[in-house]
C-alpha cells in the first residue's frame, strides 16, 4: 500500500535525518517505528503525507503510496490524499488542536460523505458524544480526552492509512488503552494500516506486526514484533531494548541505606494549596494534605502518583517556593523556616532542585558553565580558582564533558542538559536533591544512563534523593522506597520490593496494574499467537528486496519490509 | 468565572476611571500654561484693576482644586463651560470640529484597516515568501516618512501640479465634509500611508505568530482546505493582537489628524486646539482634550474586548 524507497532527507547543513530508508507496509497491518529521540521517527512519519518540514529537504527516494510517489504530486491531489485517504495523529495532542475551534469542528471538519457522524467518532473513542460535549473547546478538555479528540478527528475521513506520532506518550494509561484498541480495530475490521512511531515499547510489542529500529536516520534492525522486541540482535535495538523499564522483569533496588541514623529530612504534616479563580467562583485546590515522611542519608524515596496528584507541590514547598499552609520541614532534625527567604545560605544549600525541563532553567544567553558557576559562588562563596576548580569537580560528578560547559543550553542534547542540571544541583554541595520528573522527557536509553548516573553519585556522596515521577517500573528499579500520592495524600509509603509485591492502597494497585511492561505484553501476544503463527516472525519479516512487490496477490495481507542498503 | 457581560461592564468601569485620571493631569496641565488668560484677553495695556476685576469674573483666584471641583461638577451635568476667549458653550465651539476629526478619523480609520489587513494578511501566512519580504520592507519605507512629508508631497503634486484634487480641503460653510468628501482624499491618503505601514507590519507579525503554530501544520496535514486553514485555524489566533494594533492607531490618528488638519486647513478639533491654545482659552482646551482622550480609552476599552470574546479560553469556563 505504502512503500518507502531509499528515502533520503537532509537537514541544516545537509546533515542526514534519513539516510536510504526503505520501508513496506501492507494493507490490514501495523508497523512500528521506534528509536531513541533524533532517529529521524517524526521525520519519516511526515514523509509519509508528503510532507517535509522547513529546514529539511528531501535529497532523494520516494514514498509510493497506492502506486503514486506522494513527493511528485501537485499541491491539490496531496491534500485530497490527506483529506480522504490518510489520517495523521501529531505527537502532541495540546498544540495540536486548534485551541479556537470547537470539538464538532474539529472533528467533523474532516468528516466525508462516508463518514460516520461526529458522535459515533467520539463514541468510538469512548468519548461522550452528545451535544454539550461537542460544544467544548480543547482547553475544556483533560489532555487524555484531547488525545481522544485529536484521534476522532484523525479516523474521521475513514482513512486507509494511519499515522501515529507517539500517541501514548503524554497521556494516561486508559487513554492509552482505548487508542491501541481503536487501532487493533480498526486494521481488523477497515483493513487500516498503520505507522505507530512510538518509544513505548510496551505498546509497540502489543499491536506492531513488525518492528523497524531506526538511529540517526538509518534502519539497524526490523522485523517481526515479537522477534525484535524479544531478542533485538543489533546492539543498538538491544540497548533500546533493555533500557525500557520493566515493571515484570525490574529487580527492586534493596536497600544499602543506614535506617538507623536520623533523618536527613523530615516532613511532618505538610499541607499546601493554592486558590484558583475569583470572586464567587474561588476555590481552593488542596494540593498536599497531611503528608508525612522522613528521608534518610543516602536513600532514595520516590513519589509517584497521576498528574495532578501534588508531586510538584510538595516538591516545591519543600524548596521554600511555595507556603505550606500547615505542618513543618526539618533537615537533619531542626525544623527550617517554609520561605525560602526567611532560610539561610546552608539550609538554601542542603535542598537543591533538578527540574523537569532543564533548558529552561538555564540562561539561554549563557554558558551552561557560567550557570554553575553562580551557584557555586552564591552557595559557596566561592571564587576564581577555587570557584573554577569546584566546577571541574561537579562536571566530572556529573560526567559532562568539560567542553560542553562552553556551550549555551540549546546547543546540547536532552541528556547533556540533564546533565548539567545535575552538575548545577551538585554544585551546591546539596543532602538532598529533588528530581522533578527528571527522565520523562529523555528517550529510554539516556534516561538509563541518567538512572545509573544518579546511583553512582549517590554511591559517592550519600546524597539522598527525591525521585519524582510518574513512572512506577522505573521507581521500582531505582528507590529504596515508593511512595504513593493520590489527591494530595500520601495513600502508602513502603519499601520498593514489598510495594511491587503486596500493595496496600487501592491506588498503588491501580497504578501497579496500569505499569507498562514489555515482558508481559510480549507474553501474553506469544500465548495467543502461538497456534497459528509458528516461531518464524523474522523469516517471514526479511525478505529480499526483489522479492514480494506492493499488493502482491500471494500474501495480500503480509507485511512486506525491505531491508535497506544501509541497514 | 468571568462571563462576557462582566468583563465589558468591569473593562468600561476601569475606563471610567482611567478617564477622570485623565481629567486631573488635563486640568493641571492647561493651569500650568505660562500666561494668565486675562492678561492675554485685555491686551497688554490693561490697567492692574481692570485685570483684577476679569480675573474675579473668571474665578480665576480660587484654589486648583475648588475650580477643578467646579469644571467636573459641570461635567458631570454635560456642562462644559463658557470660552474664555470670545465667550458661547464651549459645546457649540467644539461641536462641528468635533464632528469634522470624527468624520476623518473614522474614514482614516478604515482606509488604513483596509490597507493593513489585506497587506498584513497577504504577507503574514506565507512568511518568508517574496510578496512578504516585500510588504514588510515597503511598510517600513513608509513608516519612516513622517505625515506631514507625506501630505506635503501630495499637496505639490496632486494637489497643485496635477490639480486632480483640492490641495486644501475647505469645508461648505454649515455642511459637513460628506457634502463634498473630495475634499477628504489627500488628507486620509496621507494619514494611511503612514498608519497603514505600521499596522500592517505589527498585523502581519501576529498573523505571522499565529500561522507558526503547531495547530496549522496539523491542520495543513490533515488536507484542510487552504481557505479553511486560513480563515478557521490561523486567523482566529490572531485576531486578540491584532485589535490591539488596532487600538494603537487611534491615538495615532488623533495626534496625526492635528497635524494633517493643520496643513490641510481642515476645520476640525487639531486647527481648533492649536488655535485655542495661543489663546490660552482653557476651558476649549480642556474640552478637546478630553474628548480625544476619551476616544483612545474608548479604543483600547475596546480592543481588550474584542481580545476576550475572541479567546475561548478566556471567555468559557475550565
Amino acid at each position: 500500500m505504502i512503500s518507502v524507497r531509499e528515502l533520503d532527507i537532509r537537514g541544516h547543513l545537509d546533515a542526514r535525518i534519513l539516510g536510504g530508508l526503505c520501508v513496506d507496509l501492507e494493507r490490514g497491518k501495523t508497523l512500528a517505528a521506534v528509536g531513541g529521540s533524533g532517529a529521524g521517527k517524526t521525520t519519516l512519519g511526515l514523509s509519509l503525507l508528503g510532507f517535509v518540514r522547513r529546514g529539511m529537504r528531501l535529497a532523494g527516494g520516494e514514498v509510493e503510496f497506492e502506486g503514486r510517489n506522494l513527493f511528485a504530486l501537485p499541491e491539490r491531489e496531496l491534500r485530497r490524499l490527506r483529506r480522504e485517504a490518510i489520517a495523521y495523529l501529531p505527537q502532541n495532542p495540546a498544540s495540536s488542536l486548534t485551541p479556537t475551534l470547537r470539538v464538532e469542528d474539529l472533528v467533523g471538519e474532516r468528516r466525508t460523505d462516508r463518514s460516520p457522524s461526529a458522535e459515533e467518532l467520539l463514541e468510538l473513542v469512548q468519548l461522550p458524544g452528545g451535544r454539550s460535549f461537542q460544544r467544548r473547546f480543547p482547553h475544556q478538555l483533560s489532555i487524555g480526552q484531547q488525545q481522544r479528540v485529536a484521534i476522532a478527528r484523525a479516523i474521521a475521513n475513514d482513512p486507509r492509512l494511519l499515522i501515529l506520532d507517539e500517541p501514548t506518550s503524554s497521556v494516561d494509561p486508559t487513554t492509552q488503552q482505548v487508542l491501541l484498541a481503536l487501532v487493533e480495530r480498526l486494521r481488523d475490521e477497515r483493513g487500516v494500516a498503520t505507522l505507530l512511531i512510538s518509544h513505548d515499547l510496551p505498546s509497540v510489542g502489543r499491536v506492531a506486526d513488525e518492528v523497524v529500529v531506526l538511529s540517526s536516520g538509518r534502519v539497524v534492525e526490523r522485523g517481526g514484533a515479537l522477534r525484535v522486541l524479544d531478542s533485538p540482535a543489533d546492539p543498538y535495538a538491544r540497548a533500546l531494548v533493555s533500557a525500557s523499564p520493566d515493571i515484570g522483569v525490574s529487580q527492586p533496588r534493596t536497600a544499602a541505606v543506614a535506617a538507623e541514623s536520623a533523618p536527613v529530612l523530615g516532613v511532618d504534616g505538610l499541607c499546601a494549596g493554592y486558590s484558583i479563580g475569583r470572586g464567587r467562583g474561588k476555590r481552593t485546590i488542596h494540593a498536599a494534605r497531611d503528608v508525612s515522611f522522613d528521608l534518610a542519608a543516602g536513600e532514595t524515596l520516590a513519589l509517584i502518583g497521576r498528574s495532578g496528584s501534588g508531586k510538584t507541590t510538595i516538591a516545591r514547598t519543600l524548596l521554600g517556593l511555595h507556603a505550606p499552609t500547615d505542618g513543618e520541614v526539618r533537615l537533619g532534625g531542626a525544623a527550617i523556616p517554609p520561605r525560602l527567604r526567611q532560610r539561610d545560605r546552608s539550609q538554601r544549600a542542603a535542598i537543591q532542585l533538578v527540574p523537569q525541563d532543564p533548558e529552561q532553567s538555564f540562561n539561554p544567553r549563557r554558558s551552561i558553565g557560567d550557570g554553575i558557576l553562580r551557584t557555586i559562588r552564591q552557595i559557596s562563596g566561592l571564587r576564581g580558582g577555587a570557584a573554577t576548580l569546584r566546577l571541574a569537580q561537579v562536571l566530572e560528578l556529573a560526567q559532562l564533558d568539560p567542553a560542553l560547559a562552553r556551550r549555551r543550553p540549546r546547543e546540547l542534547s536532552g541528556g547533556e542538559q540533564q546533565r548539567a542540571a545535575i552538575a548545577r544541583a551538585l554544585a551546591a554541595e546539596p543532602r538532598v536533591m529533588i528530581c522533578d520528573e527528571i527522565t520523562s522527557a529523555l528517550d529510554t536509553i539516556v534516561q538509563r544512563q541518567i538512572i545509573d548516573l544518579l546511583k553512582l553519585i549517590q554511591d559517592e556522596t550519600g546524597i539522598s534523593l527525591l525521585f519524582i515521577t510518574h513512572d512506577l517500573a522505573l521507581a521500582h528499579e531505582f528507590a529504596h522506597r515508593i511512595g504513593v500520592l493520590s489527591e494530595g495524600r500520601l495513600v502508602e509509603i513502603a519499601p520498593s520490593g514489598q510495594f511491587a509485591r503486596r500493595p496496600q492502597a487501592a491506588e498503588s494497585r491501580v497504578l501497579l496494574e496500569a505499569a507498562p511492561s514489555l515482558s508481559r505484553t510480549l507474553a501474553t501476544r506469544q500465548d495467543a499467537t502461538r497456534p497459528s503463527a509458528g516461531g518464524d516472525d523474522a523469516a517471514r519479516a526479511v525478505h529480499n528486496a526483489t522479492s514480494g512487490a506492493p499488493g502482491d496477490a500471494s500474501a495480500p495481507a503480509e507485511p512486506n519490509l525491505v531491508p535497506g542498503r544501509n541497514a | 468565572m468571568t462571563t462576557g457581560l462582566s468583563y465589558v461592564a468591569m473593562r468600561m468601569a476601569s475606563a471610567i476611571a482611567t478617564l477622570f485620571v485623565v481629567s486631573v493631569i488635563l486640568f493641571a496641565a492647561v493651569d500650568l500654561l505660562p500666561g494668565d488668560p486675562a492678561q492675554q484677553i485685555l491686551g497688554v495695556n490693561a490697567t492692574p484693576e481692570r485685570i483684577e476685576e476679569v480675573r474675579r469674573q473668571l474665578n480665576l483666584d480660587d484654589p486648583a482644586p475648588v475650580r477643578y471641583g467646579r469644571w467636573m461638577w459641570g461635567l458631570l451635568q454635560g456642562d462644559l463651560g463658557e470660552s474664555v476667549r470670545t465667550g458661547g458653550p464651549v459645546e457649540q465651539i467644539v461641536g462641528r470640529p468635533a464632528l469634522n476629526t470624527a468624520i476623518l478619523v473614522v474614514v482614516g480609520f478604515g482606509a488604513i484597516v483596509a490597507v493593513a489587513l489585506v497587506l498584513s494578511a497577504l504577507s503574514g501566512i506565507r512568511e518568508g515568501s517574496r510578496l512578504s519580504n516585500v510588504v514588510s520592507l515597503g511598510a517600513l519605507g513608509a513608516l519612516s516618512v513622517p505625515e506631514f512629508i507625506v501630505a506635503g508631497i501630495l499637496i505639490a503634486v496632486v494637489g497643485l501640479e496635477l490639480g486632480w484634487l483640492p490641495a486644501v480641503s475647505l469645508v461648505p460653510i454649515g455642511g459637513t465634509p460628506l457634502d463634498r468628501p473630495v475634499i477628504l482624499v489627500l488628507p486620509v491618503i496621507s494619514l494611511a500611508i503612514v498608519g497603514g505601514a505600521f499596522g500592517a507590519r505589527l498585523i502581519r507579525a501576529a498573523v505571522a505568530d499565529a500561522a507558526r503554530m503547531p495547530h496549522v501544520e496539523a491542520a495543513r496535514l490533515s488536507g484542510v482546505p487552504e481557505g479553511r486553514v486560513i480563515l478557521r485555524h490561523i486567523l482566529p489566533a490572531a485576531i486578540p493582537p491584532t485589535a490591539q494594533v488596532l487600538a494603537f492607531l487611534v491615538p495615532f490618528l488623533v495626534g496625526g489628524a492635528v497635524v494633517i488638519e493643520r496643513i490641510f486647513a481642515y476645520p476640525g478639533l487639531g486647527s481648533l486646539l492649536v488655535d485655542r491654545v495661543s489663546l490660552r482659552d482653557a476651558p476649549v482646551i480642556e474640552a478637546v482634550g478630553l474628548l480625544q482622550a476619551a476616544a483612545v480609552i474608548l479604543a483600547f476599552q475596546a480592543a481588550d474586548v474584542v481580545g476576550f470574546l475572541a479567546s475561548p479560553h478566556r471567555r468559557t469556563a475550565p
